[in-house]
């Protein structure tokens, strides 16, 4: 649907495309933003709070570790993102970080209903401690029992087909590939295969986690056809966060506006994009080439 | 009652009254109006039932808060 304001016309994402929805719905719960933010690493908790403010994520991460009585008192990153997520529409996405098998995440996947009063879990079991590369394995019956308990699970994942399609069967509500090990912002180091994700599993709801580094690199995520980007490191270690949790929000929008638009097909031979007809007289023949065949030709 | 406790990982006596609730609120000075989990080897164990739980030689208990995460 076209909504002309001034003189350019203006996509209306909500009702593209006749009425069709562009709305994120993961789990029949409504997303309001297909940009996601860790909570981790910022300079200072008010940094936090404003790169949320700006960047409006549709989940924000977290997590639970061991604390003493003072440092429960005391937490004040987490008084201010319940403050947070109580004043806006983001949700709260607990993760299962740090865990190696599947029943340490089941574990803490439980603790972390209880704790954050929340079904959504970003399942992470990690089974290379150098590269943060997720135990593909262990990941899949930890995803199967905590599905069962009535999570809706978000599984950390590398890009291989099949274990996307093991752990949407087994009943993630969605899948989220890395794009690089986490936390290097190397961006989409193998962009072949996250294609090959979207076109194989199409009706399936497709996050990128982690690896992103630069706003470019999540809108070629959302050009592929990504439903969502989770970042943490990218803007968290800015040189200065809010401006990069701008930037992120509107790469991931244009990005998400491109897919919708639908990308030109790549071409290996120029094509001129000024019509050759009508050129004036000073245009010269070339030597040796007809004029139909110079018709075809054009500079730009 | 004689024996051990691990708490956070720290290995500590293990009190007379044996309770769970005790423990966490008045020995460890824990608040009651701020949320964390209480999980006994491993066994997330709901506040509701913290009164009823006896804590026995060996027993490890964790106490998570919220933290940051990406």
């Amino acid at each position: 649907m076209l909504i002309f304001s001034g003189r350019l016309p203006v996509v209306d994402l909500n009702n593209y495309n006749e009425g069709v929805s562009d709305s994120l719905i993961i789990g029949e719960e409504k997303i309001h933003s297909r940009l996601w933010l860790g909570s981790s690493m910022y300079p200072s908790p008010d940094v936090m709070s404003e790169c949320f403010s700006t960047a409006q994520p549709g989940f924000i991460t977290a997590s639970l570790r061991r604390q003493t009585a003072r440092e429960v008192s005391d937490n004040g990153n987490w008084q201010l993102l319940q403050n947070y997520l109580q004043e806006t529409q983001a949700r709260l996405l607990p993760n299962t970080a740090g865990c190696h098998s599947a029943r340490e995440a089941i574990q803490l996947a439980v603790m972390a209903r209880e704790l954050f009063a929340t079904r959504w879990i970003k399942l992470e079991v990690i089974g290379d401690q150098y590269s943060l590369q997720p135990h593909t394995l262990e990941l899949v019956d930890a995803a199967r029992e905590l599905v069962s308990q009535g999570f809706n699970v978000l599984p950390y994942c590398t890009d291989d087909l099949v274990l996307c399609e093991a752990l949407l069967n087994v009943g993630c509500k969605a899948v989220m590939p890395w794009a690089a090990p986490i936390g290097t912002g190397k961006g989409l180091l193998n962009p072949y295969q996250l294609n090959t994700l979207r076109h194989r599993l199409p009706e399936a709801v497709l996050v990128i986690d982690a690896g992103i580094g630069k706003p470019s690199q999540a809108m070629a995520a959302m050009e592929l056809g990504f439903d969502a980007v989770l970042l943490n490191t990218a803007v968290a270690k800015a040189s200065y966060p809010v401006l990069m949790a701008a930037a992120f929000a509107k790469a991931v929008e244009g990005g998400r506006t491109a897919y919708l638009a639908g990308t030109m097909h790549e071409r290996d031979l120029a094509s001129p994009s000024t019509p050759v007809a009508g050129l004036p007289f000073w245009h010269r023949q070339r030597k040796g080439e007809g004029k139909d065949k110079d018709k075809e030709r054009g500079e730009g | 009652m004689s024996g051990t406790l691990k708490i956070n990982g720290k290995e500590q006596p293990l009190p007379e009254h044996g309770n769970l609730k005790v423990l966490v609120l008045q020995d460890l000075g824990y608040p009651e109006k701020i949320r964390y989990v209480v999980a006994v080897n491993g066994v997330l164990v709901p506040e509701t039932v913290w009164n009823r739980t006896h804590l026995n030689n060996g027993d490890y208990v964790d106490i998570l808060g919220a933290i940051t995460g990406g």
